[in-house]
């Protein structure tokens, strides 16, 4: 009796005991990676999200309490690409020595990646390549893949659970993304206007093409001069739709929208919160609405 | 003077690019390199200084930045300051980021020291172009609270975000006339709270002493409370509220025969509010008011209108700034101050 109590007490105390696991902290530098996540982990893991969807995730401002989130959590999901430089502030801040960074780029074939020299005069460019992957759905699996390869790490005792809900994920995205193309099959190969150049992946998914951007370069303001040939653009090539990410001013897609007649989508470029559902249901709101235009 | 900063800022871009080189030789990495420089137009009505009612155009002070990891488990940072003066180095130090036992932190050697919200944060960082008088009239340090020496920091296991963070420092900032050295110190503590879904609350108190005479050993205690909130009213729109409270206690020697000591305590406050707009505008007010050194009886006022305008996030920034400063027995006096702020380089997080 006395054996058993001490091999009890011992379980316990070294953390042995079948209790039940505590599910597996991540912080995810965004929305739609951390919705991924959730869909991964399912029960086992408790996701929360750094950046918003209703802000830009080129420039989040550092709350001290995310580093303290953060020394609290096992695995943390970079978008990666220079997107999140803001990341690297947060975790050496956390000061977690047992944290699990995992770029989620890794695996995505990046658009947009200058050659030859990069500079600010070129605006706020990205040397390593358009850095808004997730919004090609496909990318989205290998996001996950990302995703379960640092689970596996974190927590391996429940490998084969994340392997098959990655199966479920990458079956599911499939089975959506046929859906998704063929409701915007007839918008298919039509030119486009974007705000910023946050659409690139999801225009080359569903071939449309991008006529012009309202930023002259990336990060700097439109001007009257840019305006006006974009209006000329609109007009010439009869581009009816206009993408724009709702953290920027209305002030210019308006002025298009009044001089041309394009109609105006405004959505974040990122889901809504991270949900296992909010990555897909962010593509569908947006399909459904350029769809049923 | 102008000739001995133009050959300074020319022999740091030649070590950048013999730092640069590094990429073509195994083993060396290179560190994130950023340079920010400014131009300040000023006018002002101060009889009493010199160039008053005459607009003057300064360099101001250029920084520049390098930062790496040295290892993995600590980080380097140096910042240089090229200014009237010459060359300084305005910090250095070393960060100790993992390794340690979760949540305890540490740092050595200069940096400035983290009293309050503002006294951390570079001047290119704030919403205005010069910080508020009370800072410099009530913290240790002409240009900012920055001294020698070493930090541990632990986040406490508090239901919300709880950082504490104690300072041993060399202390030559709170004697900086005397050779002799006292060593002082420094306590913060800072607590961050979530109102509603998106309203950041942060929470701090602090405090330090140092010796003010060596010789005589008498000493200077400054405690502080500080608190600042951001408001967000839509993703363009958002409203950062911000104060600082400080009480300085000093003892100071009235007979340097006897080592007679009399002690004096003064206080003061700053508290602004900055409006971001459109994404890239900023409009505000600062006030801020204190006894100054020279008579704890008195107070002297300022308050401050600001407007900012970034083109490119932190590449180009420009500021406009008016202040209206009341001291109590002086005339009042008018400053206008624009600032053309650019930078190059990886543009680093701002801390909240």
């Amino acid at each position: 009796m006395k054996k058993q109590l001490i091999v009890l007490l011992t379980a316990v105390f070294t953390g042995l005991a079948p209790l039940q696991a505590a599910p597996v902290k991540i912080a995810a530098a965004l929305p739609d990676i951390g919705s991924i996540a959730s869909y991964i982990g399912g029960d086992k893991v408790e996701v929360f999200s750094i950046g918003k969807n209703n802000s830009n995730p080129h420039a989040v401002e550092v709350l001290p309490s995310y580093m303290i989130k953060v020394s609290r959590a096992a695995i943390y999901l970079k978008v990666g690409l220079a997107l999140d430089q803001w990341s690297d502030s947060i975790i050496d801040g956390s000061r977690n020595s047992k944290l699990l960074t995992v770029d989620c780029s890794n695996g995505i074939v990046p658009l947009q990646k200058p050659t030859g020299k990069v500079d600010a005069s070129m605006g706020d460019i990205h040397p390593d390549g358009n850095p808004h992957y997730w919004l090609d759905p496909a990318n989205g699996a290998i996001i996950a893949s990302n995703v379960v390869a640092a689970l596996k790490k974190a927590d391996p005792a429940n490998g084969p659970y994340y392997d098959k809900n990655y199966e479920r994920f990458r079956e599911e995205s499939g089975k959506r993304i046929a859906d998704w193309k063929s409701r915007l099959a007839k918008v298919s190969g039509q030119k486009v206007i974007t705000y910023h150049s946050s659409w690139i992946y999801f225009t080359t998914a569903f071939n449309l093409a991008i006529a012009g951007t309202v930023e002259p370069l990336p990060g700097i303001p439109p001007t009257a001069k840019h305006l006006a040939e974009l209006v000329a653009i609109i007009k010439r090539d009869g581009i009816s739709i206009l993408l724009q990410e709702s953290y920027f001013p209305d002030a210019a897609p308006k002025f298009l929208a009044r001089q041309t007649g394009v109609k105006i989508f405004k959505f974040s470029p990122s889901c809504a919160d991270v949900k296992p559902d909010s990555y897909f249901g962010h593509f569908e709101e947006i399909v459904a609405q350029i769809a049923g235009r | 003077m102008f000739r001995t900063r133009i050959v300074l800022i020319i022999a740091i871009a030649v070590l950048c690019s013999v730092v640069c080189c590094g990429d073509l030789r195994a083993g060396v990495v290179n560190p994130d390199i950023s340079v920010i420089g400014q131009l300040i137009y000023k006018y002002h009505d101060d009889k009493a200084a010199t160039n008053a009612r005459k607009p003057t155009l300064d360099l101001g002070e250029t920084e520049l930045v390098f930062d790496s990891y040295l290892n993995p488990y600590a980080k380097g940072t140096f910042v240089f300051s090229v200014g009237d003066e010459g060359l300084g180095t305005e910090e250095a130090y070393i960060d100790v980021v993992k390794g340690l036992p979760d949540g305890l932190g540490l740092r050595g050697g200069k940096y400035r020291i983290g009293f309050g919200k503002l006294n951390p944060v570079h001047p290119h960082a704030y919403p205005f172009v010069v910080a508020p008088r009370v800072m410099g009239a009530m913290l240790p340090g002409e240009d900012g609270f920055n001294d020698i020496g070493t930090r541990a920091s632990y986040f406490l296991p508090m239901p919300w975000a709880s950082d504490i963070s104690a300072d041993v420092l060399k202390g030559a900032v709170f004697h900086p006339d005397e050779t002799n050295a006292a060593a002082s110190w420094v306590a913060h503590w800072n607590n961050s709270l979530t109102l509603g879904e998106a309203t950041p609350l942060d929470l701090g108190v602090s405090a330090t002493q140092g010796t003010n005479n060596v010789q005589w050993r008498t000493k200077t205690a400054v405690y502080g409370a500080d608190i600042k909130t951001k408001i967000p009213f839509s993703s363009l729109t958002n409203l950062t509220l911000q104060g600082e409270y400080f009480y300085n206690n000093s003892s100071v020697v009235v007979d340097t025969t006897t080592g007679d000591t009399s002690h004096m305590g003064r206080q003061g406050f700053y508290a602004f509010a900055d409006l971001r707009f459109k994404q890239r505008w900023n409009v505000g007010l600062i006030y801020d008011q204190y006894n100054p050194l020279e008579n704890k009886n008195l107070t002297n006022s300022a308050i401050k209108g600001f407007v900012g305008y970034s083109l490119l996030e932190e590449t180009t920034l420009l500021r406009l700034t008016w202040e209206r400063f009341k001291p109590e027995n002086s005339p009042v006096v008018h400053t206008v101050m624009f600032q053309v702020l650019f930078s190059m380089g990886p543009h680093k997080a701002h801390q909240f």
